[in-house]
């Protein structure tokens, strides 16, 4: 059933891979039992019989009553607002600040309710695509455990009174005065910073952050005698190299680089660049390299100092002269540099020493990288966080502070354990803690307001490009919040007089009780674009999401002498054998430094790499598992010699991770998150480890000499790895007879780029692009003429007629024919569509142990395939292809035909309707489904146990679901238990699109109809459409020789196709990494 | 112990309680069947409104146009309840809010109280104000996506759907709106087609009364194609 690895092996699990008895006995169960164990769940509270009891008596009695609905009330608008038509959704630019940078947005709003968040393609450096926590940000607005009042001294209070003992204690000249915030690139916030500083001399003010680009700073300011922010252009490059570095994955700014990565990767445009991923953790970025170098972090500086000096020499090191394989890639890579002066780029990652980084700006700065694929940005000279943060510390304990205000963030549970900050924090005489929730820091401090998120506040920030965007509030705050730029104002004192009284009508009767918000921002805007019309400019300002034309950078840098790493240049060179390890401390895809900690779609977002949902775990290679004994989900030890510290954290086994590392996500195990993410306080456990306790000022990106001891006890994680197989072993019969002898038609397919232009250049010259038959191969006449376009990278046909086995009495090539292809070579796996169709679609979250059974409802899973060479597995040359499987639309669904209610059918557009009312809940059509696309409602989730199922808490109140109810969409039903449910192609986005069209009296344009996980999609892997509009993007997608259909041998015309991934590894090194080998029949 | 035994004669009741139980589940059938048919359950649906607004008054008698008041069902899915400024345009007690003043019929009428009550709440445009809260007639479950504006704009009268409301003095339910009932029009649409232009023109009658030749004309005049998938209503 699992085989050995052979030459090419594509696998989910390492398990399945090494061929763990235990696990193809899970498996076997698994593709047996398609959702699970499906005996009630003990947590269900009522057993089956007893339920049956209830619903007979209960049946008795509803036959008996009236059976109209409930009577519904209508409250129309007393004054409706200019331009509202109820049931139009609206869409309003915003912008919120994420790690470092102001994102564009564009927000859709329902009946005055934000429903989603999607990219601003008005933005110039902006499409509609977005990343996962942008998405899922949504959600956060709407949480019930947001703090929803102010508390002085442990009595709830409201904003009169805090604000009024906030300008007490700050009093006349700031004496004894701190204030903690978060760095922010908010021209108002900063602007009001120094107006506070200036108003308030005496006053300090420091700004910390879990995860900020300090080490960038500090080494550019190294390198270029100034610290800027560095802006890589990665359509402009040819060879890519990342050190520790993750930009299209884990990155404030990862849409727009992964769409402009991806726009210099369309091997059909023969643009194609090469990415060499360098790294300690394997990435999102690491996934997508061409060549995967996994390397300690401590033997980054080596790496990089050896990387100079090869440069420096500027002769191209011989592939073939090269001993292991990491120095044949490194000899790939210094050829590939030198080779592309002027279009190449190396980029570092946070977690990279500011030596390191400068020794990488000179590098980049030799090779001619800045301004034309690196752009700098302006960036503020201050001290790194964690040393800001130590001050205040070291202020605290001498007692210099006697009021701190602390606006967001969370330095109790994020700032290095040695301040030990919750100790320092208590010892303020007075400290108010301003956040979204009523977190770890708000516990020990004296007084808390609850801030407004940030869809609630008016703002400014700087975007990536330096472009000035503004921010406007979707919503009136929901539990009247006050924004950190409303409390500095008021700390100011200072309401900015009106600039006319055009402005004053203008605004009237709009956003009552914000205005001074809002003046706050335009004021700052007004003086950066003075203008006599700045009224106009302000106001399309607001409508566009930013000022036009407002991007900026600075001129190329220039060197300063420094002397960068003098590593030994050998020391990378040597793999890890046994020894101490290193702990690296990365960034989590979910909950990113904690933020995120009480957002249930984010928890349960299975992880892009590891398929791991609710929870962090230490990550180590099988290499290293295997030399230390470690088995998966084994708790270990983990003790940091050097300052005592140690935690226990459950192993999972990654391959393509560097031997002798460790990494470990931040922000997990939150005591004091919410009903979510864990709240001791109210007995929720809390999700996940927080590995916080042993990342100190000293080891702040990871700690080494780690020594590990293992333990006996065995942790159960919640991983989707194995869930929703398509049926392998099925498959492999089934390809045997229908392909013939040869033919494994595998689910993902792959080639070379060098074998694609080949094989293009080949089709081109000897048969011309009509020509219908594949390349040297004549099957004679019993084949008849079901030979296809010939198709890249396998050319291989079915070897009998595909007949049509449920004729209809339509035709499916009348009218719309909906369709869809995802791109692999652009796909990188970052999650986004998945968090998208859970906001379009109300898919409901179920917590940790529905997913640990199979239960996760997520319409789109991104199925991640491990791809191995015979020798080993640990090595260098793994690597991973991204499949994203929603419901194929297949035209001879096989679902359909087993359905005994007529539950789900053919819609004439070729849509595979599912009827959730008719639904009775068989899943004989899961069963049925080759592709394992449909999801079973096994409670209700989305009604009794609370829309979000929060896995420790029964139920929700009233109240905190109806506030939970804003949040859904209101074009797409809510299932309940019971019911069937799958991918619809965005059957609401469809309709309503086509019915706009009709009552414009037009036709639909092309590609006018952008389903979520499609607008959602950086990289725009994703293409929906009419199959019948020959002209749009998504018939040419089709077309192409690298589409193909899942399963094809199964005969069920899926509407949605695959492209084959293209990887493009260094001509020298093709013969290194058998998986990419084009294999042909 | 003697096992016991039913006694012979007691055969003669097997076929009679076998009958009485069938007659029995037979008769239940029915009585559910009958009770939940659209048919009982939605004609004549006829709630009490916070304000007695009569349509016969004001779209018969006046001939003011539905869309005067339900002025988004060309846009939009809803053809929405008029915000209270709409009734305020005639029954606002004479105040003055900017851009119109509100008109002054009926200024004393104890039945205009709630509209009254409304504008006075909302300051007359100033903040939200609350709503005058209506009784929902036409009720469809909401799992049906029912569009106005797809059919508005596509010659399907209001009346066809709604009855002659400008004949009705408190508004009711005419039509049953089951999915058969739904999708007898879906699949022969031709008895409801009319020029776009005279949808709100609810006692139109095609020239001579040829709905079929009048209604078939119009059709294929406006490509009408009613598709009966059920992703068309059923999202």
């Amino acid at each position: 059933m699992i085989q050995k690895p052979n030459a090419k092996q594509y696998f989910r699990s390492f398990e399945a891979l090494v061929g763990d008895p235990q696990l193809e006995e899970a498996f076997g169960e698994a593709i047996e039992h398609d959702f699970g164990a499906a005996a009630p769940s003990p947590g269900d509270g009522l057993s089956r019989r007893r339920w049956l009891q209830l619903m007979g008596a209960s049946m008795a009695f509803g036959s008996m009553l009236g059976c109209r609905m409930g009577k519904e009330e209508i409250a129309p608008f007393v004054f409706r607002p200019h331009n509202r038509i109820p049931g139009i959704p609206e869409k309003y630019a915003t912008s919120v600040e994420f790690g470092g940078i102001g994102k564009p947005l564009l927000a859709t709003s329902v009946d005055g309710r934000p429903i989603k968040l999607d990219g601003n393609p008005d933005h110039p450096n902006c499409n509609h695509g977005s990343d996962a926590f942008t998405q899922a940000m949504i959600l956060d607005l709407y949480d019930p455990d947001r703090s929803r009042n102010p508390r002085i001294g442990g009595r709830d209070a409201n904003w009169e009174e805090l604000l009024k003992l906030t300008s007490e204690l700050v009093g006349t000249d700031g004496t004894g005065v701190a204030v903690l915030s978060e760095p922010t690139v908010s021209p108002t916030i900063n602007r009001l910073k120094t107006e506070f500083l200036e108003k308030y001399p005496q006053a300090k003010w420091f700004e910390f952050t879990s995860l900020a680009n300090d080490n960038e700073l500090a080494g550019t300011k190294l390198a270029f005698g100034k610290p800027m922010r560095q802006r890589v252009l990665y359509d402009r490059a040819k060879i890519i190299v990342t050190l520790e570095a993750d930009p299209i994955g884990i990155d404030a700014n990862a849409p727009e680089n992964a769409r402009r990565f991806a726009a210099g990767r369309d091997a059909d445009a023969k643009v194609m660049n090469r990415l060499y991923s360098v790294e300690s953790k394997f990435t999102t970025t690491g996934s997508m390299a061409d060549h995967h170098l996994p390397l300690r972090l401590s033997q980054m500086g080596s790496f990089v100092s050896s990387l100079e000096q090869a440069i420096d020499g500027g002769e191209p090191i011989s592939v073939g002269s090269a001993n292991s394989k990491r120095e044949k890639i490194f000899a790939a890579m210094v050829s590939d540099l030198l080779a592309h002066r002027g279009d190449v780029v190396l980029v570092c990652g946070y977690r990279l020493s500011p030596e390191i980084q400068a020794q990488v700006c000179r590098i980049n700065h030799k090779l001619g990288s800045y301004d034309a694929t690196i752009e700098v940005q302006e960036a503020v000279d201050a001290e790194s966080t964690v040393e800001q943060i130590s001050k205040l510390a070291g202020e605290i304990a001498g007692a210099k502070v006697q009021t701190l205000l602390v606006f967001g963030g969370n330095p109790v549970y994020a700032a290095p354990a040695d301040l030990r900050m919750a100790e320092t924090l208590s010892r303020v005489t007075n400290s108010i803690h301003f956040g979204l929730y009523f977190d770890e820091t708000a516990a020990v401090c004296g007084s808390h307001g609850n801030l407004a998120h940030a869809l609630e506040s008016w703002g400014d920030y700087r975007g990536a490009d330096g472009s000035w965007l503004v921010a406007q509030p979707l919503i009136e705050p929901l539990f009247g919040a006050k924004s950190p730029l409303e409390i500095l104002a008021h700390l100011v004192g200072e309401s900015p007089a009106r600039s006319n009284d055009e402005v004053a009508s203008a605004e009237n009767g709009q956003m009552n009780g914000r205005r001074s918000a809002m003046e706050h921002v335009r004021v700052t805007a007004e003086s950066e674009f003075a203008s006599p019309r700045f009224v106009e400019v302000w106001n399309q300002a607001v409508h566009d999401g930013f000022f036009k034309d407002s991007a900026n950078r600075l001129d190329a840098p220039e060197l300063v002498d420094f002397t960068g790493s003098t590593e030994d240049t050998d020391a990378w060179k040597s793999d890890w054998d046994s020894g101490d390890l290193e702990l690296v401390f990365i960034a989590s895809g979910h909950v990113f430094d904690g933020r995120f900690a009480n957002n249930g779609w984010l928890q349960e977002l299975p992880d892009f790499l590891t398929k791991l949902t609710w929870d962090n775990a230490a990550h180590v290679s099988p290499k290293t598992a295997r030399v230390l004994g470690l088995k998966q989900g084994m708790f270990a030890t983990f003790d940091v010699e050097a300052s005592g510290n140690s935690v226990k954290l459950p192993v999972n086994i990654l391959p393509g991770m560097a031997n002798g590392s460790v990494a470990v996500e931040l922000g997990y195990g939150r005591t004091k998150a919410g009903r979510v993410g864990g709240n001791v306080d109210q007995g929720v456990a809390p999700v996940g480890h927080n590995v916080g306790v042993i990342r100190t000022t000293q080891h702040w990106n990871s700690a080494p000499a780690v020594k590990l001891t293992r333990s006996s006890t065995k942790y159960r994680f919640a991983t989707t790895q194995e869930h929703f197989r398509m049926d392998k072993l099925g498959q492999n019969e089934i390809n045997r007879r229908t392909w013939g002898d040869d033919g494994d038609a595998p689910l993902v397919r792959e080639g070379t780029y060098a074998d694609y232009m080949d094989w293009l250049t080949r089709h081109d010259n000897d048969h011309g692009p009509d020509e219908s038959h594949g390349d040297d191969h004549d099957h004679g006449d019993h084949h008849g003429d079901h030979h296809g376009p010939p198709r890249w990278p396998s050319d291989r046909h079915l070897h009998f007629k595909n007949v049509d086995i449920s004729p209809r009495d339509y035709d499916l090539d009348v009218g719309h024919k909906w369709g869809m292809s995802i791109d692999l070579n652009k796909c990188i796996g970052c999650n986004a569509c998945v968090i998208a169709c859970q906001a379009e679609n109300n898919i409901p979250i179920v917590g940790k142990d529905q997913v640990a059974r199979g239960r996760e409802l997520h319409w789109m899973r991104i199925d991640r395939y491990f791809v191995a060479s015979e020798d080993d597995v640990d090595a260098e040359n793994i690597a991973v292809v991204q499949q994203p499987v929603a419901c194929q639309h297949c035209e001879k669904a096989p679902c359909e035909t087993v359905c005994p209610v007529a539950a789900t059918v053919h819609s004439r557009e070729g849509l595979n309707d599912m009827v959730y009312n008719r639904c009775i809940g068989t899943r004989y059509c899961g069963n049925n489904c080759p592709y394992k696309v449909r999801r079973f409602n096994y409670f209700n989730y989305s009604e009794e146990r609370t829309f979000v199922k929060y896995p420790n808490e029964g139920t929700m109140s009233e109240a905190d679901r109806q506030l939970q109810n804003l949040m859904m969409n209101p074009e797409v039903t809510v299932r309940s238990r019971g019911v069937m449910e799958k991918c619809t192609y965005c059957v609401q986005r469809i309709q309503n699109t086509k019915i706009l069209a009709k009552n414009e009296k037009r036709e639909l344009r092309d590609n006018e109809i952008l389903v979520a996980c499609q607008q959602a999609c950086p990289s725009e892997a994703i293409e929906f459409g009419d199959l019948h509009r020959k002209q749009s993007r998504l018939v040419k997608a089709h077309e192409n020789p690298r589409s193909y259909t899942l399963l094809e041998e199964m005969n069920n015309y899926p509407r949605t196709k695959y492209l084959a991934r293209v990887r493009n590894p260094h001509p020298d090194l093709e013969g290194l990494f058998k998986p990419w080998e084009a294999d042909r029949s | 112990m003697q096992d016991f035994h039913f006694p012979n004669w007691v055969n003669r009741f097997t076929l009679v309680m076998l009958g009485g139980g069938a007659a029995v589940a037979g008769y239940l059938a029915i009585v559910l069947f009958f009770a939940t048919h659209p048919n009982t359950v939605n004609l004549g649906h006829k709630p009490k409104q916070p304000v007695p607004f009569s349509h016969r008054i004001h779209a018969g008698l006046l001939q003011l146009d539905c869309r005067y008041c339900h002025n988004t069902v060309h846009d939009s899915a809803h053809a929405a309840i008029p915000p209270t400024a709409t009734c305020g345009n005639c029954h606002g007690a004479n105040r003055v809010v900017p851009d119109r003043s509100l008109g002054v019929i009926w200024p004393q009428n104890e039945t205009l109280e709630p509209v009254r009550a409304s504008l006075e709440s909302a300051e007359y445009g100033e903040n939200p104000g609350d709503p005058v809260m209506w009784v929902r007639v036409h009720d469809l479950p909401d799992f049906v996506y029912f569009n106005h504006s797809a059919h508005i704009n596509r010659g399907v009268s209001c009346v066809s759907c709604h009855g002659r409301v400008d004949l009705m003095e408190v508004v009711e339910q005419k039509k049953a709106l089951s999915m058969k009932w739904c999708l007898d029009c879906h699949r022969n649409p031709n008895d409801h087609i009319r020029d776009p232009e005279l949808v709100t023109r609810l006692d139109f009658e095609p020239p001579g009364g040829d709905w079929a030749s009048y209604g078939k004309e119009w059709a294929e005049k406006l490509n009408i194609n009613p598709s009966t998938s059920c992703s068309t209503c059923h999202r």
